[in-house]
């Protein structure tokens, strides 16, 4: 590089697409396209999914209700936290840590192109792999019937229920299959979050000027690298178990059923993280921004992020409180999950003081990022009661849990995967969501939500079990229902107003500038949307704030100047 | 959600508000001290929230804040408040534990809780004959007394080899034969809540007032998952024993007078 003249645009430098149109977004490796198509692949997944859940509300709207039978029900509750999960939340966050990590760290691109590319073409082929198991049809073996379809075990896809005994269709090893090429997208991600952020950050930007959304994506990155192989084993090991014969969760042949618990948990609690601490990191940008403040504590938010991620794996047990454990494991790991909610609180005490005293200007991404505070807030709370052992014993495996995981990762991930939306929208398009619109939808949803997932609580303490696909009349569980399904409709009229948005909006014409929000980090520095190339110029960071730096600079020099 | 809970539960005694017992007593007992520290911490830190939003908001779009970065003191104390609460309630948790976890000394009677595809079988030992007691969909245990369970699971399709061998107890014959899925025995307003597991028997001890209450299976078991639902009968002691040992069969009458609560 010394040697090359310095006078150069660097756009001379770029990697020019071979051809544009459909051919070039399929062969492109440029992290801003490919982070577009991680877009549209998992909002695509993110209304199938969505459907699905109206399915199930649908069938639960009232007692002993037959619109769906319980085989369809179970598939459809199993591909719901399946699709939301692996082809929604996780790769969303990867999506938009595509585009906008190598901004926010002046980079001309992610560490490891082509491996880019590849992360997010095995997304589309994970889900339609999983998909496919819906066309699997039901089949005869030795005058047994074995009804085809998907997995229809559960997200969580525990054995022995997903053994060759008791899940005879080949939908559930399709489902393992697509899981697996899932899980190694994520992998392949996460290794090139780790690579760019660790040796491509521009001139200064040290760890302590490093953005948090970045920390957030770093810490993310490690999770899914040290994590996900052990789902990728549990998954392996069933896979042979089911396919070849072996016995690794075969109690009846000396295996165990109960370790497919252990390494599932021990990817699945910290996916909870992978899951919202990206979230975290783009609250920690939006408040300061709207604020007009510092992010209050920077480096207690950093330190709190990775304190999170290390107990994150040693939480894991909590999901196996009723499984008999000896009461000293059960004891170490409630202990554990106690101690997790401190740096929790850190982070929500720390938003608080960044805001208090600021000057709040309410655009919709901060409206949501008010929202993801208050529900996560009611999802960090609801998660203590599931801690306590005691308490445990009354609400495992009812609608408490189905309220607190969404209130974490609707309330949390979702809130702040919309927020991302509308702050980076005009980033992206060089075009603004309306305002209007994007208050109607942040509005409907919050009460949505709220009418969801808040009286799920109550049906919880009233002892209603998760995963049934119906219910008996006499437990008093019918009203409940009725109006959670009801606010699960609201929800989704907020997703089509969005949908609407997005529409109109990308009709409108560009007059996005390129630091619309009076933004802190490098992503506001180049042009709306960005040149292939990312900067015209070097960029140099002297603070945490460099884009604010330069504004604040500006400003004086213009007030300075003689009118 | 609270009161909400506790005016509705009465009527089927299926929730966590069922009043069933000493278990379910030491659950709640726990479970009211972390609704009202929740409360508290979730008011507070509501209401600032909501205070900041409202107070704080831009009046004028030459606002210029002043740009504080941290205050150690501050972040000290919301680390430890939230800790020593924490802890605290994990301390109240703990020491609740082992009464509501192991079964208790002095216990009279074992029953053997059997998760199947898709029911519940109860088996309370052998009669005089020698005949295994067993009922299905309700479980009767003495009203007061403790009662430990033995939660194993076992189903019909590997269920080829259904004889016990002399020597082992059932539940350990089951064990051995490791055969079914996951299956939860749930009983909310008893406090309790234990998954059957194949290949291993969990123990829990259960104790109930004299009533009937509602349980089902919490743990995701097949398509006929949600018609795994049972009864818990708890009879005063000397019903129970005609209802459940009165047989030298070793048959259980579900309709016979001695089975039922206030019949006559």
């Amino acid at each position: 590089m010394a040697v090359m003249d310095a006078t150069l645009p660097r756009a001379r430098f770029a990697r020019v697409d071979k051809s544009n149109g459909i051919l070039g977004w399929l062969t492109t490796v440029d992290h801003k396209k490919i982070a577009i198509m991680y877009l549209f692949t998992t909002f695509f997944f993110f209304i199938v999914g969505g459907i699905m859940a109206l399915l199930i509300r649908i069938q639960l709207a009232e007692p002993q209700n037959t619109f769906l039978t319980p085989e369809q029900y179970n598939q459809i509750f199993t591909m719901h936290g399946t699709t939301m999960i692996f082809l929604w939340i996780i790769p969303v966050w990867a999506g938009l840590g595509n585009y906008m990590v190598p901004l926010m760290i002046g980079a001309r691109d992610m560490a490891f192109p082509r491996v880019n590319a590849l992360s997010f073409w095995l997304i589309p082929l994970g889900g339609i792999v999983m998909y496919s198991g819906f066309l699997v049809p039901a089949t005869t073996h030795a005058g047994l019937l074995c009804p085809g379809g998907p997995g229809d075990a559960g997200w969580t896809g525990y054995v022995p229920l997903t053994g060759a005994h008791y899940s005879c269709s080949m939908g559930q090893d399709l489902w393992i299959i697509g899981l697996h090429l899932l899980g190694i997208s994520s992998m392949l991600g996460g290794i090139n979050f780790l690579a760019t952020i660790h040796n491509m950050r521009a001139k200064g930007m040290t760890w302590g000027r490093l953005p948090l959304f970045v920390w957030a994506q770093e810490i993310t990155a490690a999770l899914v690298v040290l994590a996900s192989p052990f789902l990728a084993s549990g998954l392996a090991m069933n896979l042979l178990d089911r396919q070849i014969g072996t016995n690794f969760f075969d109690p009846v042949n000396g295996g165990s059923a109960l370790l497919y618990q252990f390494v599932f948990w021990f990817y699945s609690h910290p996916a909870v993280y992978i899951m919202v601490l990206p979230a975290f990191g783009i609250i920690s940008e939006i408040i300061p921004v709207f604020s007009r403040k510092p992010i209050f504590g920077y480096k207690a938010m950093a330190a709190s992020i990775a304190a999170i991620a290390v107990l994150g794996f040693i939480v894991f047990v909590h999901h196996m409180f009723v499984t008999g454990l000896p009461l000293v494991v059960q004891t170490f790991f409630a202990f554990t999950t106690f101690v997790i909610g401190v740096p929790t609180g850190v982070k929500i005490f720390s938003w608080l003081a960044t805001m208090w005293g600021g000057s709040i200007k309410y655009d919709t991404p901060m409206l949501f990022a008010c929202g993801f505070l208050l529900m996560f807030l009611i999802g960090g709370i609801d998660g203590v009661y599931l801690g306590s052992l005691a308490v445990d014993r009354l609400v495992h495996g009812t609608y408490w849990v189905v309220a607190h995981i969404h209130y974490v990762l609707f309330g949390g991930s979702v809130f702040g995967v919309f927020a991302a939306f509308y702050y980076w929208f005009p980033k992206v398009t060089g075009r603004f969501l309306n305002e209007k619109l994007g208050k109607l939808h942040f509005w409907l949803m919050f009460i949505g939500m709220n009418l969801t997932f808040l009286p799920m609580h109550a049906l919880g303490l009233l002892g209603m079990p998760r995963r049934i696909a119906t219910y008996l009349d006499n437990r008093g569980w019918g009203d409940i229902n009725s109006l959670i399904t009801f606010g699960a409709f609201v929800i989704a009229i907020s997703i089509t107003v969005f949908m609407i948005n997005f529409v109109i909006s990308m009709r409108a014409p560009k007059t996005a500038p390129d630091d619309p929000w009076e933004g802190n980090t490098l992503e506001w520095a180049t042009s709306s949307p960005p040149p292939a190339w990312n900067f015209d110029e070097e960029q140099e960071v002297l603070s945490l704030r460099p884009v604010r730096d330069k504004r604040m600079a500006r400003k004086k020099a213009s007030a300075g100047a003689p009118a | 959600m609270n009161l909400l809970a506790q005016s509705t539960c009465c009527v089927n005694n299926a929730g966590a508000f069922g009043d069933g017992g000493t278990i379910s007593d030491r659950a709640l007992g726990v479970y009211t001290a972390v609704f009202w520290a929740s409360v508290v911490l979730g008011v507070i830190v509501t209401g600032l929230l909501l205070y900041a939003f409202v107070k704080f908001r831009r009046r004028s779009d030459d606002d210029d804040p002043p740009q504080f970065h941290g205050n150690t003191r501050l972040e000290i104390a919301w680390t430890l408040v939230p800790l020593a609460t924490f802890l605290s309630l994990f301390g109240l948790t703990a020491a609740n534990m082992p009464f509501i976890n192991n079964v208790h000394a002095g216990t009279q009677y074992t029953v053997t809780v059997i998760g199947q595809q898709f029911s519940w079988t109860f088996d309370y030992g052998t009669s005089t004959s020698g005949a295994r007691i067993r009922s299905f969909t309700t479980l009767y245990v003495p009203a007061g007394s403790d009662v430990a369970l033995n939660i194993v699971s076992t189903d019909p399709p590997c269920n080829s080899k259904p004889s016990v061998p002399s020597g082992s107890t059932l539940a350990q014959a089951i064990a051995d034969e490791g055969c079914g899925v996951n299956h939860s025995f749930f009983a909310a307003s008893l406090g309790q809540q234990m998954n059957a597991i194949p290949g291993d028997v969990n123990t829990a001890p259960i104790q109930a007032r004299q009533g009937t209450y509602y349980g089902q299976c919490t743990e995701l078991c097949g398509v006929g998952h949600a018609t795994m639902v049972f009864t818990v009968v708890a009879l005063p002691m000397n019903q129970f024993q005609s209802c459940v040992f009165g047989n030298p069969s070793g048959s259980i009458d579900p309709a016979s007078k001695s089975c039922t609560l206030g019949g006559s």
